[in-house]
């Protein structure tokens, strides 16, 4: 009788052991989780007496933080409308967006360290305790020139530093001015240009001819042979009794002059050639349908499924209309796998997390995010890009005394004038920017798009001199 | 006794009076006393309750076990602090209650000397537990999904907390006494095993038991500890395993047949699994509690001044989730191994009793202590589905505590009588 009741002893405290392991789980490794999860009111009692952190550019120039006025705490914006998507709002009735909302506990300075070396109890919480900082990988200063390069358009521009995923500039316009969501939210709400949309994360816009890049990989990747092909362009494309319009007919061409003259019979060919299959793969491949795991919310681009495409529309995809949508953010990082030698990074926007002394509390490191194509086809679809500026479609692209890679795109849609697009990198053997510009309803991607990248590009590069 | 026993001692209640006058000055400075004057009262009250139990208890008891009455009076003593933070509406009635349970727990200690008196009335503990249960499901009213109280208008009495009690001195004579014909076990007929009757009777009726228990009175965690207390002991008398798989077989069996005709359990099964899918309803309790103890960290806030109050009847269920908020990971371990020294006591006293009866009825009683804690806490990490019993000695609740005062008693007695 002893031995069996040291056994069932044995048992209950193994079921105390078990408790506590559980709950070295919950509350210490999951401490920070539960602390911070928005339906935790804890939360909310905290954000009243906690001065959040600031938000801060890489050349320390501060895009949010808090004041008092007259006794109460203000959020303030300095750069208000022009850095509105990447900071979001603050309003305790329409709850928060971007930075504010997703860098929420590191900028209240609680991201789970209370467990450790502080107690975040409200009554012990000093009213003047600050959040940390969070410090971004943007460039104020290119963030004001590229949003007064889409002047009063709406659009979307990109810039990201390709090696590192680092995001040097993200526009969206319109935009807006976050110190008076509350006052003017149902203007805001109502307005049909949709200026609290992220449109560079956010907008889904038919690619049109930058797509090509992808078609072109693709082709690359089943007949890398198609380099040295030479090709009869007629002028239209045509299949399953339909046809696909170029401006001109064009005669016998090579692939760089296809590029760079950016002609639809021989990318819709090219798209047929290889198949759906291999089309939408390399679409896949190159993140247009991934959740890309981003500091601000994004959505997912769209291909649709090999298995219910026609050749038509696999033709019509392979030159960027049809069904095929993508982001603005999407088609930079096509643009990035290019510049990088086949590798796209994780975009990131913030550098670190620094405490209100100043001290690194985190920082954020490049990590791979996809490898779409090897360093081969991307030497390839690079010099291709590269004749394209130089002597293309993409000319207005061009800066002076620096090698630019670049494809346009004017994509159709039932809103009006085609999108105007350009996506590129410069120097292209050297990349240290990757951009993506859309101008909404714009017109042709090589007059509008390509002049503004070509600004952006040379900003970028005469700062690092 | 010897003196350095006897110092020991009131070093060990002065420390715990120490818990209960800086609990009580934390409370002050966190704004969280709302009656000063009152809570005063009934802290100089129950600090002389202390110090005169002790006084009878090494007056009456002259061996015998000498950390149990300091634990478990510990264990008291949090569970007074976090009423009169939690819920001082309530604070009187509890500590009201525990003047009630030292009284109930000298008397059993004065009054019931000999406990194997217990073992010749066996059929009579029994007998009163069915009647007792008997009367909850006829004359009880619901409170919190559990048909389990009997309401007297000035207070409220939960039988089923007595009758766990009187039902561990029942096992613990019948166990004794049929020992030997459990432990033959099985006949083989044709080939096949046959269990006797007497083998597999009680495991039948004590299934029988559990089962009205969740079906009557929707209490699943008592049913619980019942079964789980029955299962520890007779394992403890027979030393057969195939009575623990059996029986747990047929609790499953049970729990997985009231899962198919009942909408509350299925319901209370769905709310284990993911309390986040109704975050606004069924889930809400849990998740509250959830964030209560993840929010705690490691060192947690400080006594009054987290916010456990966000968690719905925080005072009875989630006293534990409280604690851990306020004294965070450091403070609930603590609390654990503070319930894990009472049982390793009470294992002990089993051990080193000198007849089968008193180590049969030691064990149950400790087992019975063991499961309810484990069944209370698991549920509140979400370990396991959350139930309404009380963690012993801290929750509030009055029945709870007498009965938890009387165990601790009878436990003692044995260690007096047998006491090494």
């Amino acid at each position: 009788m002893k031995r069996n009741l040291i056994k069932i002893a044995g048992l209950i405290f193994a079921a105390f052991a078990v408790i506590i392991l559980y709950q070295t789980y919950i509350q210490i490794f999951q401490g920070g989780y539960y602390l911070n999860h928005p339906r935790n009111r804890r939360l909310q009692l905290l954000e009243e007496v906690i001065s959040r952190g600031r938000i801060i550019d890489s050349g320390g120039k501060v895009l949010a933080e808090t004041v008092a006025v007259e006794g109460r705490n203000k959020r303030i914006y300095p750069f208000g409308e022009r850095t509105a998507h990447i900071t979001g709002y603050l309003s305790g009735r329409y709850g928060r967006s971007g930075l504010e909302a997703s860098f929420n506990q590191y900028l209240l300075g609680i991201d789970g360290s209370f467990g450790g070396e502080d107690f975040w109890s409200l009554q012990k919480v000093d009213k003047a305790r600050q959040g940390n900082d969070v410090v971004l990988s943007l460039d104020v200063d290119l963030q004001q020139l590229a949003y007064k390069l889409l002047g009063s358009r709406r659009g979307a521009v990109v810039a990201v530093e390709p090696s590192t995923g680092r995001v040097l500039a993200m526009v969206s316009r319109p935009g807006f001015n976050p110190e008076e969501v509350e006052s003017r939210w149902e203007a805001l709400t109502s307005n049909p240009q949709s200026p609290l949309l992220n449109r560079a994360a956010q907008g889904l816009y038919p690619p049109g001819s930058i797509m090509k890049i992808v078609t072109t990989a693709g082709i690359l990747s089943v007949k890398p042979e198609t380099v040295n092909r030479i090709f009869d362009a007629p002028g239209y494309f045509a299949i399953e009794g339909r046809r696909i319009e170029d401006k001109q007919a064009r005669g016998r061409i090579n692939l760089t002059q296809a590029l760079a003259l950016s002609s639809n019979y021989v990318f819709a060919t090219l798209g047929v050639e290889q198949g759906a299959r291999v089309f939408v793969e390399m679409g896949r491949n190159f993140g247009l349908t991934t959740d890309i795991p981003f500091n601000l919310p994004t959505v997912k681009g769209r291909l649709p499924n090999p298995e219910q495409i026609s050749k038509l529309e696999l033709a019509e995809s392979a030159i960027g209309q049809g069904r095929v949508t993508v982001t603005p953010l999407n088609m930079c990082l096509v643009a990035v796998a290019v510049a990088n030698g086949g590798k796209i990074m994780v975009p990131t926007l913030v550098d670190e997390i620094r405490s209100p002394q100043g001290s690194q509390i985190q920082s954020f490191t490049p990590k791979l995010m996809l490898s779409p194509i090897d360093a081969a086809i991307a030497g390839t679809l690079r010099a291709l890009m590269v004749g394209a500026v130089a002597a293309g479609t993409g000319r207005e692209a061009a800066v002076p005394g620096i090698q630019v890679a670049g494809k346009t795109g004017s994509a159709e849609n039932p809103h009006g004038q085609a999108h105007a697009w350009f996506i590129g990198f410069a120097p292209a053997d050297n990349p240290q920017v990757a951009v993506a510009v859309i101008v909404e309803n714009g017109g042709a991607g090589g007059r509008e798009a390509a002049p503004i990248a070509a600004q952006i590009m040379k900003t970028v590069i005469s700062g690092k001199r | 006794m010897s003196i350095t026993t006897r110092r020991f001692e009131w070093y060990l209640l002065s420390c715990i009076l120490l818990f209960l006058w800086l609990g009580f000055l934390a409370l002050y400075l966190a704004g969280k006393v709302t009656d000063i004057k009152l809570s005063f009262l009934l802290n100089i009250a129950v600090t002389a309750a202390l110090v005169v139990s002790n006084v009878l208890l090494s007056r009456w008891r002259k061996k015998g076990d000498i950390l149990l009455f300091p634990l478990t009076a510990f264990l008291s003593v949090i569970g007074l602090v976090m009423v009169l933070r939690l819920s001082p509406e309530f604070a009187q009635r509890q500590f009201i209650w525990l003047f009630v349970g030292l009284a109930a727990f000298l008397s059993t200690v004065r009054g019931l000397k000999d406990y194997k008196k217990l073992e010749d009335y066996k059929y009579i503990y029994i007998f009163l537990g069915l009647l007792l249960l008997l009367a909850t499901i006829l004359l009880g009213i619901e409170v919190g999904g559990a048909r389990s109280w009997i309401d007297f208008k000035y207070f409220r009495l939960q039988p089923s907390e007595l009758v766990k009690v009187f039902l561990v001195i029942f096992l613990a004579s019948y166990l004794e006494e049929k020992k030997e014909v459990l432990t033959q076990g099985t006949r083989m007929v044709m080939g096949i095993p046959v269990p006797s009757l007497q083998y597999i009777g009680p495991l039948l009726i004590m299934w029988g038991f559990s089962l009205v228990l969740l079906i009557f009175q929707k209490d699943l965690g008592t049913a619980l500890i019942f079964f789980g207390t029955f299962l520890t002991m007779i394992f403890i008398a027979t030393g057969r395993w195939s009575y623990v798989v059996t029986g747990t077989v047929l609790f499953a069996g049970g729990s997985a047949l009231c899962y198919l005709i009942y909408h509350h359990v299925q319901v209370r099964v769905a709310t284990w699994l993911n309390p986040w899918a109704d975050i606004d309803g069924k889930g809400y309790q849990i998740i509250q509690s959830l964030f209560a103890i993840g929010s705690g960290g490691l060192y947690g806030t400080g006594i009054g001044l987290g916010q456990p109050t966000l968690i719905p009847a925080v005072h009875t269920d989630f006293v534990y989730s409280a604690w851990s908020e306020e004294t965070g990971f450091l403070g609930a371990v603590a609390l654990l191994l503070i319930y894990c020294l009472v049982i390793y006591r009470g294992y002990r006293i089993a051990l080193t009793s000198r007849t089968g009866f008193g180590s049969l009825l030691a064990s149950g009683l400790t087992s019975l202590l063991a499961i309810q804690t484990l069944v209370i806490v698991a549920g509140v990490v979400k370990l396991l589905p959350l139930t309404g019993v009380t963690l012993p000695f801290v929750s509030y609740g009055g029945s709870s505590l007498v009965s938890s005062y009387i165990l601790l008693g009878l436990l003692i007695n044995i260690s007096v009588k047998d006491g090494a």
